[in-house]
């Protein structure tokens, strides 16, 4: 079945799944590659997720697309802690690449400087 | 503790086993993630937010330190350092790697645990007072009757397929600290007029987003029917419990649905099978588990024991709040039961490093004959505490940070995961658990609050039981935003009720000074030595209302 994941007025999409192995949070990377840091997901207007190739999707669990704003950050708390990992356990915050931590959530580098 | 039988280790090694074939094929593609998601499920293995998650069953909430300290390599090995108590008496680890898992379940397996039936439609790890076999108030030692019912509730045929989830709870007196009125089944232990000993059955109570209290369907079943009742029980509800909307396949709804009288006749038209097929508990059942049941050897209590505290307690104001929050009354003179808290100020609800668990063993070593419990307010119970240890008990207990003496006080908070780490909650619980625990941090003033009981839930599935606290906080997500509803007025015992919402939800930067202004109307209208749930009962939700909504009560003012 076609999950066609199309990005909102003025949004862009990533595509995020959790990996199969550990069940972590992945995004799509520009290669095709699932990482976990979503500065470096690839954006999308519009994709097929049947159009990946097989042996991408067979690595993760449930993929589906995100809407990120102009900052890249995710839209919506759920999809933020997803990204960025639980508030509640500091050291399991993940704010890297264009994110930084400020207080217990992660902002846009910039903002936050 | 209990002790497995010969079956028992070579049947939890070999279902490890098992789900190590089930786990490479999935690994491999051989199975697909739908294929796969059952067989996980029933070995406890949950897909969260973040990661894989496993939750081990505590069986009624009983624990030995050789146990916690295979928790505590267990969080340690192959997880990120700790682990999450429930409000199921279960222990949650929350980062687990697929592969790692049949390794995990072999280590469990090892200290005889295992997480079969912690997920699925089937019925789940049996749950019991927390103080059970040293309560000073039980009629008797309900974990008896826990094992029975675990025994025959794991892998029962018939039942691993049942329209929805099924919880079993005892308690071992009136009192109820296991929230019975709040399972599918509730047992009460009770001896009646002869002195036989038996069970107030309670069916159709529970939370989640239709909260209902259970039902008595049978005001004493004598213990030797313990297991064919609790069979026409399931058989009805097997056979009539709805499967076309899993929002309506409790049995509460089924009771609802059918009215008790109709539902109590069929489970007695029933009964009269089961009687036959289960036959009775016996004697020799009893005498059996009993010699499984090691119980602790209590050595001679200290002379000067009472005294000795005593004179602690005058020295130091706060072992003397420890000492009135935290311990309560043993069956055995000379003993207290000893709460340990697992909510520090500002701390998250439920969680334990796993260098904390390695030296909660040792304390459960020295000062509990090696044996703690787990209960549903997701705190660790040390049973078998001399009353001539409790300041040395607590002394060391203030190192690892688990002495507040806040138990039955506002920083005892019940809260679920919430979207911190659940996939289906809609709002996170954790943050605004320790902002409450922060606010309200001062531990003299917890003592002036005095016994309540805060509870939050991240969705209304309402894992973190706000529908029973004395103030309960139902997280919401309005337009992409957290907001909580505040009912009062919930509590579990003989007099359970649901708690009722007070009015329009909060958002997060208002909900904290939300409980704080329900706690200033309680301070200013009680009376003397009146609860807060007390006081609820007395003044109604007018006086709260007005205090939140003030708005709306102009014209009344």
């Amino acid at each position: 079945m076609s999950d066609k994941i199309k990005a909102g007025n003025n949004t862009a999409k990533v595509i995020t799944a959790n990996r199969l192995s550990d069940g972590f949070v992945v995004f799509l990377s520009p290669d095709n590659k699932w990482i976990e840091n979503i500065a470096e997901a690839k954006n999308f207007s519009a994709v097929e997720l049947d159009a990946l190739p097989p042996s991408v999707l067979t690595k993760v669990i449930d993929p589906y697309g995100v809407d990120v704003d102009a900052s890249g950050t995710p839209v919506g708390y759920r999809e933020q802690l997803r990204a960025f990992g639980p508030s509640s356990h500091r050291r399991f915050r993940r704010c890297t690449g264009k994110f930084r931590l400020n207080n217990s959530t992660c902002v846009p580098a910039k903002a936050a400087a | 503790m209990f002790q497995y039988t010969d079956f028992d280790h070579r049947f939890v090694r070999e279902r490890a086993e098992q789900f190590r074939g089930q786990v490479s094929r999935r690994l491999s593609g051989e199975l697909s993630e739908e294929q796969f998601k059952p067989l996980r499920l029933m070995n406890g293995v949950y897909l969260q937010l973040h990661a894989y998650m496993l939750r081990v069953n505590i069986p009624y909430g009983q624990l030995s330190s050789a146990q916690m300290r295979k928790l505590a390599h267990i969080a340690r090995t192959y997880d990120r350092g700790y682990g999450h108590f429930t409000t199921r008496q279960n222990v949650q680890f929350n980062w687990p790697k697929l592969k790692d898992i049949p390794d995990i379940l072999n280590e469990l397996a090892d200290v005889e645990m295992h997480a079969i039936q912690s997920s699925g439609n089937c019925i789940r790890n049996v749950t019991a007072d927390h103080f059970s076999g040293v309560a000073a108030d039980e009629v008797t030692d309900p974990r008896i009757y826990a094992e029975i019912v675990r025994r025959w509730s794991t892998l029962h045929p018939e039942f691993t397929y049942l329209p929805r989830k099924f919880k079993i709870a005892l308690s071992g007196s009136d009192a109820d600290r296991a929230a019975v009125y709040f399972h599918d089944i509730g047992l009460i232990l009770q001896n009646n007029d002869d002195g036989e000993t038996g069970f107030k059955v309670l069916v159709g109570g529970g939370q989640g987003r239709t909260p209902m209290k259970g039902r008595v369907v049978k005001d004493f079943l004598r213990w030797p029917d313990l297991l064919s009742y609790l069979e026409a029980v399931l058989r009805v509800y097997n056979l009539i419990g709805r499967r076309d909307n899993k929002y309506k396949a409790r049995i509460k709804i089924l009771l609802h649905e059918t009215g008790l009288e109709e539902l109590k006749a069929l489970i007695d038209r029933e009964w009269c099978f089961t009687k036959k097929t289960v036959g009775p508990v016996t004697e020799r059942d009893i005498a059996d588990i009993q010699s499984r049941l090691v119980l602790p050897e209590y050595g001679p209590v200290d002379e000067g024991g009472v005294a000795k505290t005593e004179t602690a307690k005058a020295e130091n104001p706060d072992f003397a709040h420890w000492l009135k929050s935290n311990t309560h009354d043993h069956k055995r003179d000379g003993y207290r039961i000893v709460t340990l808290s697992l909510k520090p100020t500002g701390g998250i609800p439920g969680d334990l490093t796993a260098d904390q668990m390695d030296q909660v063993a040792d304390l459960a070593d020295r000062f509990s004959l090696g044996e703690m419990a787990v209960s549903h307010e997701q705190n660790i119970v040390f049973p078998h505490v001399k009353q001539s240890a409790l300041f040395e008990l607590w002394t060391d207990l203030q190192n690892i940070d688990l002495a507040t003496a806040n138990i039955g006080r506002i920083g005892d908070i019940i809260s679920c995961p919430g979207m911190d780490y659940c996939a289906l909650a809609t709002t996170r619980s954790i943050p605004v658990a320790r902002r409450i625990s922060e606010n309200f941090a001062e531990l003299d003033r917890q003592h002036d609050i005095g016994e309540i009981r805060v509870k939050i839930s991240g969705c209304i599935n309402a894992c973190g039981h706000h529908h029973v606290g004395d103030i309960g906080l139902l997280g919401v997500d309005r337009r992409g935003e957290e907001y909580y509803q505040l009912s009062l007025g919930g509590k579990i015992g003989s007099d359970s009720a649901i708690g009722t919402i007070i009015g329009p939800a909060f958002s997060t930067d208002e909900v904290v000074d939300a409980v704080e202004a329900v706690i200033e109307t309680y301070l200013e209208l009680r009376q003397t030595d009146e609860t807060f749930s007390d006081a609820v009962e007395r003044l109604g939700l007018a006086p709260f209302k007005a205090r939140l909504y003030p708005e709306n009560f102009h014209d009344a003012a």
